[in-house]
């Protein structure tokens, strides 16, 4: 093995977990999720050596970030195959009814939707980080963000916010 | 207390939170093997001359039409005319756009597989009217079939593409304000999903006008192909790069500009350079290094699953 091999090799069996878990959030789909840490690290291997050993994962996960941000202009959407949509049987007995719902309205939200999600809501990044990290207005990733967390009320049932806290399906439209 | 935004946003990240410690994961990345993988892509890029040539010195003057260079033959006639076979008349609703493509950077085709980038063939099938898309692998048995899903723009079905192809004007001007009208409104219907402020409209515009010639299998008809390449010309700040290989090796022409995938990066579309044809498209031009995509095949065909 070369030098810069083992570091590749240390750096994946230490950080393995969180990136799989990234790339599962940004896809939802775990299948694509490994596609795209792989992808990101084939990509970060030319400048590996140039890279601040701190700041290795942090670069990984930005690449991950923008090559799911940029399925859009993909003559293939990055959408899941039918196969990989539904959760396998080991998914579902290993999730809860409120995972397997939440993993199903993440999975349905489109590419560039789910990545500022996620983004926003689980990095817990600001709008502008957000647009700095994927090189678009922050106009842009308000909207997004705003669009998306829209439609998981509505894929969810959440007709309000307490609804979350209670984790239980709200009323679905105007029902009282 | 706490503002209701805050809460709200507190209570999904914990429900993410516990989506993700819920994933369970395998072992499925080997950092060695992805660093062979990673050294044998470099090495299958081929090299390629580069030549970059500001928008404003590359336009040519040929029978009184602006072009982009190598946009005109001997005759001067406008590319639209000799262009391959693809359709040019509208395809019946039952029948389905053929499309080949060749995914050098395509992840989600076989995460186990770890020569699995070497060749990524993937054949699309989708029906004129939209009711159906399918897509195989190439090698693979497996044919994908799924309902059409129509979430981002540019996702035409060929019916919609053809209304669209038949709606533009011929007139390069014209045709310009039109793209941008288009654009303006499906931001009114989707805010901010495009940039259309300043210079963004430029860019904006290039990748709509890639999205025209490359379009699901369809090809413009040749009056709006040759304008197409007019109002491309009339844009400020395209690069065109001559000599260049497109991202499966053919000879091409590339043409984009800056500033769209992120603030630097240069996206655009190859071409080809006898009949300019679309072959695909980068989201970020490299030279050698370039990835994205490839349409290696396309026509219209009376059945799923068949070829042209």
């Amino acid at each position: 093995m070369t030098s810069t091999e083992d570091e590749v090799a240390s750096f994946v069996a230490a950080r393995r977990q969180g990136l799989m878990r990234f790339g599962f959030m940004l896809t939802g789909d775990r299948a694509a999720g490994e596609d795209l840490v792989q992808e990101a690290l084939v990509r970060c291997l030319p400048s590996w050596g140039r890279l601040d050993p701190q700041g290795v994962e942090a670069y990984v996960r930005k690449v991950m970030a923008r090559l799911a941000w940029k399925a859009r202009q993909h003559p293939l959407r990055m959408h899941p195959s039918p196969g990989q949509a539904l959760p396998t049987t080991a998914d579902i007995a290993e999730m809860s009814a409120e995972k397997t719902d939440l993993r199903r309205a993440l999975a349905s939200l489109p590419p560039q939707q789910r990545v500022v999600l996620i983004l926003r809501y689980w990095q817990d990044l600001s709008e502008v980080e957000i647009a700095e990290l994927l090189g678009c207005r922050r106009g842009t990733v308000k909207s997004r963000a705003s669009r998306a967390y829209a439609q998981l009320r509505q894929e969810l049932g959440w007709s309000d916010d307490a609804a979350i806290a209670n984790n239980m399906p709200g009323v679905r439209g105007d029902a009282r | 207390m706490n503002h209701p935004a805050d809460d709200r946003s507190t209570l999904l990240r914990e429900r993410l939170d516990r989506l993700a410690d819920s994933v369970s994961v395998g072992n499925g990345i080997d950092g060695a093997q992805l660093y062979r993988r990673g050294v044998r892509r470099r090495r299958r890029r081929v090299a390629a001359t580069t030549v970059l040539i500001a928008a404003a010195t590359a336009l040519v003057i040929a029978g009184g039409a602006t072009w982009l260079p190598g946009m005109t033959d001997s005759s001067g006639s406008r590319p639209g005319d000799g262009q391959p076979a693809a359709p040019t008349e509208r395809p019946r609703p039952d029948q389905w756009a053929y499309v080949k493509y060749y995914l050098p950077d395509h992840p989600g085709d076989d995460a186990n597989d770890p020569d699995d980038d070497v060749v990524k063939v993937t054949a699309r099938w989708l029906r004129v009217d939209g009711q159906r898309d399918a897509h195989k692998i190439e090698g693979s048995d497996q044919l994908y079939v799924q309902n059409w899903v129509d979430d981002e723009y540019g996702d035409w079905t060929p019916t919609e593409l053809w209304d669209l192809y038949e709606s533009l004007p011929r007139d390069p001007d014209r045709l310009l304000e039109a793209i941008y009208t288009e654009l303006q409104r499906f931001n009114q219907e989707k805010p901010g999903n495009f940039d259309l402020g300043g210079e963004g409209r430029y860019t904006t515009a290039v990748w709509l006008i890639g999205k025209l010639l490359g379009g699901n299998g369809l090809t413009p008809p040749p009056d709006l192909h040759a304008a197409l390449f007019e109002a491309l010309a009339k844009l400020p700040g395209v690069q065109v790069k001559e000599g260049v290989e497109d991202v499966a090796g053919r000879d091409a022409v590339f043409v984009g500009r800056v500033g769209d995938s992120c603030a630097s990066c240069l996206s655009g579309m190859f071409l080809d350079p006898e009949d300019h044809t679309y072959l695909g498209g980068t989201e970020n031009y490299q030279g050698e290094d370039t990835e994205g995509w490839a349409i290696l095949d396309r026509g219209i065909v009376d059945h799923m699953g068949e070829r042209p």
